[in-house]
């Protein structure tokens, strides 16, 4: 069994935490037992699409939205400052 | 995980529960500082809190500063306290020790002054904390509910792993806690920045929900009036290259260690609660002053996640030490009690939360936290305005 190197905090969330970082076509093995393949290089610690996630959609970390993505992400692409932006809600 | 267990507690007389059973020296102000040290040198079974305040502040400073000393002393892991004070000062012991009092448990106090100073007055606190330490070996734990218990939230020293490891598995024994009919603490409304929303959303009233949004915005003012150019900090390129994208992702990754129970109550700092689940107490950020506060507040027990490793625990209560990652917990295992970076080495969340609930359960049961055994007994109080 390959090391678990996918941490999906949430079960309602739709991005993971890559530990160790990980190439294109590199295997990342979930928490939840789920195995997805890198489809960009991601630095280690940074986020992870887990869905194909469209243009406009939020972005779920923690059960919680943290932004909506400003461009298509496939799954297992990075996300982080240069396709997901934060729009502060108010109560 | 262990569901409607029980505990050996101490019960005391305000029907509250202490896990621990310590005699507490505690200066009234700086100046008692030597003496009480004298005292605590003698009997190293008395726990000392000693602390830079207690005179020439202003009226508000004062007044949280009494409600702090007050709720140490009256946190129910404490069997019995000697106050000691100088004589002139704004908090006087024999205030503090009538205050503490009232929660029906032996306190004792000494004016240096009145006693003649230095010498006379440590010679007189041994033979009372003596006697103190006598009473509270006669008291003898009882079975006890998980319900009577506070758990104060902390985290400092954060990685980019804290808020994904050590904080998520946090929020599981916070939940677990909430479940058995305790009261989880979470603090530092520095770290809330960004996510005010979310505990707005799950505040059981809207009153509660417009006050943790009023005191998180007052607190972003605070940030960037005083730390000006360095209020960035908050959300520092360091965290952005980590991988956390804004600051709403990174409070979120904080306020996790409460798990997602609704927050039934807002308390000032140093003040108890009155509610049970999940509590909120306005402090900073910064470790040593939250983990004071919620210390007063009444937590029995406090957990600190960390990912660049601290030794910090505090005199009167056990903190359970978790790190976000093997690394640190290899390099100082001597300060830390539980490695949530095991998730990330084939050990499940649910594996690792029955272990830390397990750990839990232990520590309330008498079982000494790593904090505890190397004697990391920092107090530092907050205050809002400078000395006069």
């Amino acid at each position: 069994m390959s090391t678990t190197n996918l941490i999906v905090i949430s079960p309602d969330d739709n991005v993971g935490v890559v530990i160790g970082g990980a190439a294109v076509g590199d295997d990342l093995v979930a928490t939840d037992g789920r195995t997805i393949k890198a489809a960009t290089e991601i630095p280690g610690n940074h986020k992870v699409a887990l869905v194909d996630i469209a243009q406009g959609d939020r972005v779920v970390k923690y059960g919680e939205v943290i932004g909506v993505a400003t461009e298509d992400i496939k799954i297992g692409a990075w996300i982080h400052t240069h396709n997901l932006t934060f729009e502060e809600e108010t109560t | 995980m262990k569901d409607g267990s029980t505990f050996q507690g101490y019960l005391r007389d305000d029907s509250r529960v202490g896990v621990r059973n310590h005699v507490l020296v505690l200066s009234s102000v700086a100046c008692a500082n030597g003496v009480v040290n004298a005292i605590g040198r003698a009997v190293p079974e008395a726990k000392v809190i000693v602390h830079p305040e207690g005179c020439g502040r202003g009226p508000e400073d004062v007044g949280v500063t009494w409600r702090t000393l007050s709720g140490l002393g009256k946190n129910p892991n404490v069997a019995a306290v000697l106050v000691v004070g100088l004589g002139c000062e704004f908090i006087t012991a024999p205030g503090l020790a009538q205050d503490i009092a009232g929660v029906n448990k032996p306190v004792e106090h000494l004016v240096i002054q009145d006693e003649g100073g230095s010498k006379k007055t440590t010679k007189k606190g041994i033979d009372i904390v003596k006697k103190l330490v006598k009473h509270a070996k006669s008291i003898q734990p009882t079975a006890c509910g998980l319900d009577s218990l506070t758990l104060g939230l902390e985290c400092g020293g954060s990685d980019a792993l804290s808020g994904v490891t050590a904080n998520p598995l946090v929020g599981r024994l916070s939940e677990w806690l909430v479940e058995q009919g305790g009261t989880t603490m979470l603090s530092e409304t520095t770290e809330m920045i960004g996510a005010e929303h979310v505990l707005a959303r799950r505040a059981a009233t809207t009153e509660l929900g417009d006050r943790i949004v009023e005191l998180v915005r007052k607190q972003r003012k605070l940030t960037e009036d005083i730390l000006g150019d360095l209020a960035h900090m908050v959300i520092s390129p360091g965290n952005i290259e980590g991988g956390l994208t804004n600051i709403a992702e990174k409070s979120l990754g904080c306020i996790i260690k409460a798990g997602t129970s609704p927050l039934q109550e807002i308390v000032e700092y140093g003040a108890p609660a009155s509610k049970k689940g999940f509590v909120f107490m306005d402090t900073p950020g910064s470790d040593v002053f939250s983990l004071t506060g919620m210390a007063a507040g009444g937590a029995q027990i406090m957990i600190f996640t960390t990912g660049r490793g601290t030794p910090v625990g505090f005199p009167i209560v056990p903190v359970i030490k978790v790190s976000s990652n093997s690394d640190i917990y290899r390099k100082m295992e001597d300060d830390i009690d539980i490695n949530a970076g095991r998730l990330l080495e084939g050990d499940s969340m649910d594996d690792l939360s029955r272990e830390l609930v397990d750990f839990f359960t232990r520590v309330a049961d008498g079982e000494e936290t790593k904090a505890e055994a190397n004697l990391q007994d920092a107090v530092s109080i907050f205050t809002a305005s400078p000395p006069f």
